[in-house]
Protein backbone atom coordinates (compact mmCIF):
# COMPACT_ATOMS: atom_id res chain seq x y z
CA UNK A 1 0.00 0.00 0.00
CA UNK A 2 1.66 3.51 -0.94
CA UNK A 3 1.26 6.27 2.07
CA UNK A 4 -1.92 7.91 0.19
CA UNK A 5 -3.46 4.84 0.51
CA UNK A 6 -2.75 4.17 3.72
CA UNK A 7 -3.73 7.86 4.75
CA UNK A 8 -6.85 7.61 2.74
CA UNK A 9 -7.64 4.45 4.79
CA UNK A 10 -6.94 5.96 7.79
CA UNK A 11 -9.08 8.97 7.32
CA UNK A 12 -12.13 6.60 6.14
CA UNK A 13 -11.50 4.70 9.34
CA UNK A 14 -10.91 1.54 8.16
CA UNK A 15 -9.96 -0.60 11.29
CA UNK A 16 -7.58 -2.48 9.89
CA UNK A 17 -5.42 0.09 8.47
CA UNK A 18 -5.62 1.90 11.79
CA UNK A 19 -4.57 -1.44 13.55
CA UNK A 20 -1.97 -2.58 11.08
CA UNK A 21 -0.31 1.53 11.36
CA UNK A 22 -0.44 2.20 14.18
CA UNK A 23 -0.18 -1.29 16.03
CA UNK A 24 2.40 -3.01 13.60
CA UNK A 25 4.02 -0.77 11.43
CA UNK A 26 4.49 2.30 13.79
CA UNK A 27 4.84 0.14 17.23
CA UNK A 28 8.43 0.01 17.43
CA UNK A 29 9.04 3.74 16.97
CA UNK A 30 6.02 5.15 18.91
CA UNK A 31 7.00 2.76 21.82
CA UNK A 32 10.42 4.24 21.52
CA UNK A 33 9.56 8.04 21.46
CA UNK A 34 6.65 7.65 24.19
CA UNK A 35 8.93 5.95 26.92
CA UNK A 36 11.63 8.41 26.14
CA UNK A 37 9.50 10.83 26.78
CA UNK A 38 7.30 9.42 29.79
CA UNK A 39 9.21 6.52 30.81
CA UNK A 40 6.95 4.73 33.24
CA UNK A 41 4.14 6.68 33.13
CA UNK A 42 2.07 4.62 30.88
CA UNK A 43 2.23 1.02 29.24
CA UNK A 44 3.00 1.02 25.30
CA UNK A 45 -0.24 0.18 24.17
CA UNK A 46 -1.55 3.09 26.18
CA UNK A 47 0.59 5.69 24.79
CA UNK A 48 0.48 4.33 20.98
CA UNK A 49 -3.35 4.30 21.78
CA UNK A 50 -3.16 8.44 22.92
CA UNK A 51 -0.74 9.35 20.06
CA UNK A 52 -3.94 7.75 17.56
CA UNK A 53 -6.31 9.84 19.77
CA UNK A 54 -4.62 12.70 19.19
CA UNK A 55 -3.63 11.93 15.32
CA UNK A 56 -7.22 11.23 14.88
CA UNK A 57 -8.72 14.39 16.45
CA UNK A 58 -10.38 16.96 14.38
CA UNK A 59 -11.18 14.09 12.15
CA UNK A 60 -7.72 13.61 11.15
CA UNK A 61 -6.56 16.94 10.55
CA UNK A 62 -3.08 16.56 10.33
CA UNK A 63 -3.46 13.92 7.98
CA UNK A 64 -5.87 16.02 5.69
CA UNK A 65 -3.00 18.89 5.67
CA UNK A 66 0.00 16.17 4.57
CA UNK A 67 1.74 17.20 1.12
CA UNK A 68 3.70 13.68 0.73
CA UNK A 69 6.80 16.04 0.21
CA UNK A 70 8.21 13.42 3.22
CA UNK A 71 7.18 9.72 3.77
CA UNK A 72 4.72 8.94 5.81
CA UNK A 73 7.18 7.41 8.51
CA UNK A 74 9.04 10.61 9.06
CA UNK A 75 5.82 13.04 9.10
CA UNK A 76 4.28 10.45 12.02
CA UNK A 77 7.47 10.26 13.30
CA UNK A 78 8.51 14.49 13.62
CA UNK A 79 4.51 14.52 14.83
CA UNK A 80 4.75 12.03 17.27
CA UNK A 81 8.24 12.72 19.34
CA UNK A 82 7.08 16.82 19.09
CA UNK A 83 4.10 15.28 20.84
CA UNK A 84 5.33 13.23 23.55
CA UNK A 85 8.29 15.88 24.36
CA UNK A 86 5.00 18.35 24.57
CA UNK A 87 3.06 15.93 26.90
CA UNK A 88 6.28 15.46 29.07
CA UNK A 89 7.26 19.17 29.19
CA UNK A 90 3.71 19.85 30.40
CA UNK A 91 3.77 17.34 33.43
CA UNK A 92 7.05 18.94 34.48
CA UNK A 93 7.95 21.44 36.46
CA UNK A 94 6.70 24.88 34.79
CA UNK A 95 8.71 27.98 36.19
CA UNK A 96 6.23 30.64 36.03
CA UNK A 97 3.91 28.40 37.62
CA UNK A 98 6.56 27.60 40.45
CA UNK A 99 7.38 31.15 40.70
CA UNK A 100 3.65 32.01 41.44
CA UNK A 101 3.32 29.35 43.74
CA UNK A 102 6.74 30.65 45.55
CA UNK A 103 5.08 34.63 45.33
CA UNK A 104 2.05 33.20 47.09
CA UNK A 105 4.11 31.44 49.93
CA UNK A 106 6.03 34.79 50.39
CA UNK A 107 2.60 36.40 50.73
CA UNK A 108 1.12 33.80 52.88
CA UNK A 109 4.10 34.17 54.84
CA UNK A 110 3.89 38.26 55.48
CA UNK A 111 0.01 38.36 56.69
CA UNK A 112 -0.18 35.03 58.69
CA UNK A 113 2.64 34.00 61.17
CA UNK A 114 1.37 31.14 61.61
CA UNK A 115 2.56 29.80 58.09
CA UNK A 116 6.16 29.05 58.26
CA UNK A 117 5.21 26.91 61.55
CA UNK A 118 2.38 24.66 58.98
CA UNK A 119 5.04 24.78 56.45
CA UNK A 120 7.66 23.41 58.25
CA UNK A 121 5.66 21.12 60.07
CA UNK A 122 5.17 19.28 56.47
CA UNK A 123 8.34 19.60 55.30
CA UNK A 124 9.50 17.93 58.55
CA UNK A 125 7.47 14.45 57.62
CA UNK A 126 8.75 14.39 54.09
CA UNK A 127 11.77 12.07 53.57
CA UNK A 128 15.38 13.92 53.89
CA UNK A 129 16.30 14.15 50.07
CA UNK A 130 13.04 15.74 49.29
CA UNK A 131 13.13 17.85 52.61
CA UNK A 132 16.38 18.95 50.63
CA UNK A 133 14.89 19.60 47.21
CA UNK A 134 11.91 22.25 49.04
CA UNK A 135 14.71 23.37 51.29
CA UNK A 136 17.19 24.31 48.44
CA UNK A 137 14.82 25.28 45.72
CA UNK A 138 11.68 26.86 46.99
CA UNK A 139 12.56 28.08 50.25
CA UNK A 140 15.96 29.51 49.39
CA UNK A 141 15.15 29.85 45.84
CA UNK A 142 17.79 28.40 43.84
CA UNK A 143 16.98 27.09 40.65
CA UNK A 144 17.07 22.99 40.12
CA UNK A 145 19.83 23.07 37.75
CA UNK A 146 21.86 25.06 40.12
CA UNK A 147 21.95 22.13 42.89
CA UNK A 148 22.93 19.37 40.94
CA UNK A 149 26.36 18.71 42.50
CA UNK A 150 24.72 19.04 46.05
CA UNK A 151 21.80 16.79 45.51
CA UNK A 152 24.52 14.41 43.65
CA UNK A 153 26.61 14.77 46.83
CA UNK A 154 23.06 13.76 49.16
CA UNK A 155 22.12 10.46 46.58
CA UNK A 156 25.81 8.97 47.12
CA UNK A 157 25.54 9.05 50.56
CA UNK A 158 21.86 7.77 51.01
CA UNK A 159 21.55 4.35 50.48
CA UNK A 160 18.06 4.35 49.76
CA UNK A 161 18.30 6.48 46.81
CA UNK A 162 19.26 5.61 43.34
CA UNK A 163 18.14 7.13 40.16
CA UNK A 164 19.32 5.18 37.98
CA UNK A 165 20.11 8.21 35.53
CA UNK A 166 23.91 7.85 33.92
CA UNK A 167 24.06 10.98 32.45
CA UNK A 168 24.08 14.45 33.73
CA UNK A 169 20.87 15.44 31.61
CA UNK A 170 19.20 12.13 33.06
CA UNK A 171 19.98 13.39 36.48
CA UNK A 172 18.70 16.96 35.85
CA UNK A 173 15.44 15.07 34.44
CA UNK A 174 15.11 12.97 37.60
CA UNK A 175 15.54 15.90 40.04
CA UNK A 176 13.30 17.80 38.23
CA UNK A 177 10.41 15.85 38.24
CA UNK A 178 11.06 14.41 41.51
CA UNK A 179 10.87 18.52 42.30
CA UNK A 180 7.75 18.84 40.46
CA UNK A 181 5.87 16.01 42.03
CA UNK A 182 7.18 17.01 45.71
CA UNK A 183 5.93 20.75 44.85
CA UNK A 184 2.42 19.81 43.99
CA UNK A 185 2.06 17.47 46.88
CA UNK A 186 3.16 20.23 49.17
CA UNK A 187 0.89 22.46 47.47
CA UNK A 188 -1.89 20.37 47.17
CA UNK A 189 -1.49 19.89 51.31
CA UNK A 190 -1.63 23.74 51.60
CA UNK A 191 -4.30 24.07 50.41
CA UNK A 192 -6.06 21.59 52.41
CA UNK A 193 -4.82 23.36 55.22
CA UNK A 194 -6.84 26.67 54.11
CA UNK A 195 -4.26 28.38 52.43
CA UNK A 196 -3.96 29.97 49.21
CA UNK A 197 -7.34 29.75 49.18
CA UNK B 1 16.29 31.93 6.03
CA UNK B 2 14.01 30.53 7.89
CA UNK B 3 13.81 31.41 11.88
CA UNK B 4 13.25 28.35 14.77
CA UNK B 5 9.54 28.25 15.20
CA UNK B 6 8.57 27.88 11.91
CA UNK B 7 11.78 25.00 11.44
CA UNK B 8 10.02 23.31 14.72
CA UNK B 9 6.56 23.68 12.88
CA UNK B 10 7.94 22.79 9.54
CA UNK B 11 6.75 18.73 9.45
CA UNK B 12 7.68 18.30 6.25
CA UNK B 13 10.91 19.79 5.62
CA UNK B 14 11.83 17.59 9.27
CA UNK B 15 10.80 15.26 7.84
CA UNK B 16 12.37 15.27 4.68
CA UNK B 17 16.06 15.86 6.16
CA UNK B 18 15.30 12.50 8.17
CA UNK B 19 14.56 10.65 4.45
CA UNK B 20 17.64 12.01 3.34
CA UNK B 21 15.63 14.08 0.64
CA UNK B 22 16.71 17.58 2.00
CA UNK B 23 18.96 19.71 -0.16
CA UNK B 24 22.22 20.86 1.37
CA UNK B 25 20.35 24.35 1.92
CA UNK B 26 17.10 22.72 3.90
CA UNK B 27 19.77 20.42 5.88
CA UNK B 28 21.77 23.66 7.03
CA UNK B 29 18.47 25.34 8.40
CA UNK B 30 17.85 22.47 10.44
CA UNK B 31 21.31 22.09 11.42
CA UNK B 32 21.68 25.56 12.60
CA UNK B 33 18.38 24.94 14.80
CA UNK B 34 20.07 22.40 16.52
CA UNK B 35 21.36 25.02 19.26
CA UNK B 36 17.71 24.69 19.95
CA UNK B 37 17.98 22.27 23.08
CA UNK B 38 14.11 21.55 22.96
CA UNK B 39 14.39 21.38 19.09
CA UNK B 40 17.66 19.23 19.50
CA UNK B 41 16.02 16.69 21.08
CA UNK B 42 12.77 15.83 19.39
CA UNK B 43 14.80 15.69 16.36
CA UNK B 44 17.35 13.55 17.59
CA UNK B 45 14.42 11.33 19.33
CA UNK B 46 12.66 11.07 15.91
CA UNK B 47 16.10 10.19 14.26
CA UNK B 48 16.82 7.31 16.27
CA UNK B 49 13.16 6.41 15.89
CA UNK B 50 13.09 6.03 12.40
CA UNK B 51 15.37 3.14 12.51
CA UNK B 52 12.67 0.92 14.10
CA UNK B 53 9.88 1.25 11.39
CA UNK B 54 12.17 -1.02 9.92
CA UNK B 55 12.68 -3.83 12.58
CA UNK B 56 9.63 -5.24 12.37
Amino acid sequence: MTDQEIVENLIANDVCTIRDFFFVRCRGALMYIGQYYCPNLQMPEELIGEFYEFLSSDDWHKLRIFKYTCSLNSYITIIASRYFQHKRNKELLSLDEDFYFAQKLQAERSTDHFFMDDLNRIVKKMQPFDRFLVERILIDGEKPGDILDEAKVFIENDVTLDTKAKTDAQFSGYIYTRYNRIRKGLQKQMLVMGYGK
Amino acid sequence: MENNSIVINNVELLGKVLDGRATSKERRVVLKNMSDVVFDEFFMVALRATILFHEN
